[in-house]
């Protein structure tokens, strides 16, 4: 016999509270919410620094020559998703792109068990490259540097981790921002 | 259009992410919207823990701890059936190497889930959208959690084909629409 289905219409607290009046409205909520990110911004450019740095004493230490192990590649996912967190909420496209890529690469040599280096390698060299140039690497020059990573990444044939996803309105409906 | 206002002093946040710095950012994100510090954990255990003993009125959960999977906080939480805490609205946010979790977070419980990476704009719509909805809670034995049909108005009758409803990605929600449809028309 099928488990019945018990359902609840409840009035969670937080309907209760920002139901209050006063509060903020939307866009200034969310203006102020930018200029509080945006103090961070120095201190998210460093922590992006620190994690390639962490990134690069990875491929470094390899456990043997030109071969990463499993741990290693789980490290470098980790570490990486933190910098594609970082990027995109920092606008910092270019960064983002390419730890996007390393992640695909990392994920996809986890899944098919292998442990060469130098895609990783490759990757973790142009991140550094664009974290240290900044503004001044003209727009060509990160075309040019995504283009090569997306090279690896297809000779590989590693798929996409986002592939597959639910798009955003799958996860959040309409959302309702009449007043 | 007026804008929409949220009164969020007061509410009392639990995040739970295993990167301290993200936390961070998150937390100045949610001062800016006038709410108080949020509660920091950054594992499943010590959320256990702090639920145990506090209340939240909304919990932010990354999609995978250290300790745990995301999914078995959010099924610890919806199954506490003598605690109120069971209906808190939950947000879970995927890092991108935790997209492949995203559809498993969903069905654990969770009430919204966010891709990272997140910014003011996509994060406070989440909240005013767990704020001002009705959502029916479903026990379900299996599923516990708010109701994964997102559209609360049935479409009108004869307005689907079964085969193209099966092919629906909503687990039978429209199946579900449509017997509900069929139940009123008789009654």
């Amino acid at each position: 016999m099928s488990t019945p289905i018990r359902t609840f219409f409840p009035r969670t607290r937080l309907s209760e509270l920002a139901a209050r009046a006063g509060g903020m409205p939307r866009d200034l909520a969310i203006e102020s919410a930018k200029a509080s990110l945006e103090t961070m911004r120095g201190e998210s450019t460093l922590e992006i620094a620190r994690s390639i740095g962490e990134l690069e004493k990875i491929v470094a230490a390899p456990a043997a020559a030109a071969k990463l192990g499993r741990g290693q590649l789980t490290s470098v996912l980790r570490v990486t998703d933190q910098i594609v967190s970082l990027a995109g909420m920092f606008d910092l496209t270019g960064l983002d792109v390419a730890a996007r890529s390393l992640c695909d690469v990392a994920d996809g040599l986890l899944n098919r068990g292998m442990d060469d280096l130098e895609p990783v390698a490759v990757h973790v060299q142009a991140l550094r490259l664009m974290a240290s140039s900044g503004a001044a690497l003209p727009p060509e020059g990160v075309a040019t540097i995504l283009g090569e990573l997306a090279k690896v990444v297809a000779h590989f044939n590693f798929t996409p981790i986002g592939a597959g996803v639910p798009a955003d309105d799958e996860l959040c409906p309409a959302l309702p921002l009449a007043g | 259009m007026a804008q929409p206002r949220l009164n969020l002093k007061n509410v009392t946040t639990l995040l739970v992410d295993s990167d301290p710095f993200t936390r961070g950012l998150v937390a100045h994100m949610l001062r800016g919207f006038g709410m108080d510090s949020p509660t920091q954990c950054e594992t499943g255990s010590q959320a256990r823990h702090y639920l145990e003993n506090h209340y939240a009125d909304l919990c932010i959960f990354e999609a995978a701890q250290p300790d745990m999977p995301g999914t078995e906080l959010i099924k610890w939480v919806r199954r506490q059936e003598n605690s109120p805490f069971r209906f808190v609205p939950i947000i879970v946010m995927s890092g991108y190497t935790q997209l492949r979790l995203i559809s498993t977070a969903r069905d654990s419980g969770a009430n919204i889930v966010i891709k990272k990476p997140i910014s003011p704009q996509n994060i406070f719509d989440r909240i005013m959208w767990a704020a001002r909805t009705t959502r029916p809670f479903l026990d379900a034995g299996e599923y516990v959690g708010p109701d994964r049909r997102f559209k609360t108005v049935a479409p009108p009758n004869g307005q689907y084909r079964r085969q193209s409803d099966r092919a629906a990605p909503r687990g039978g929600a429209v199946e579900n629409l449509q017997r509900t449809n069929a139940a009123a028309e008789r009654s």
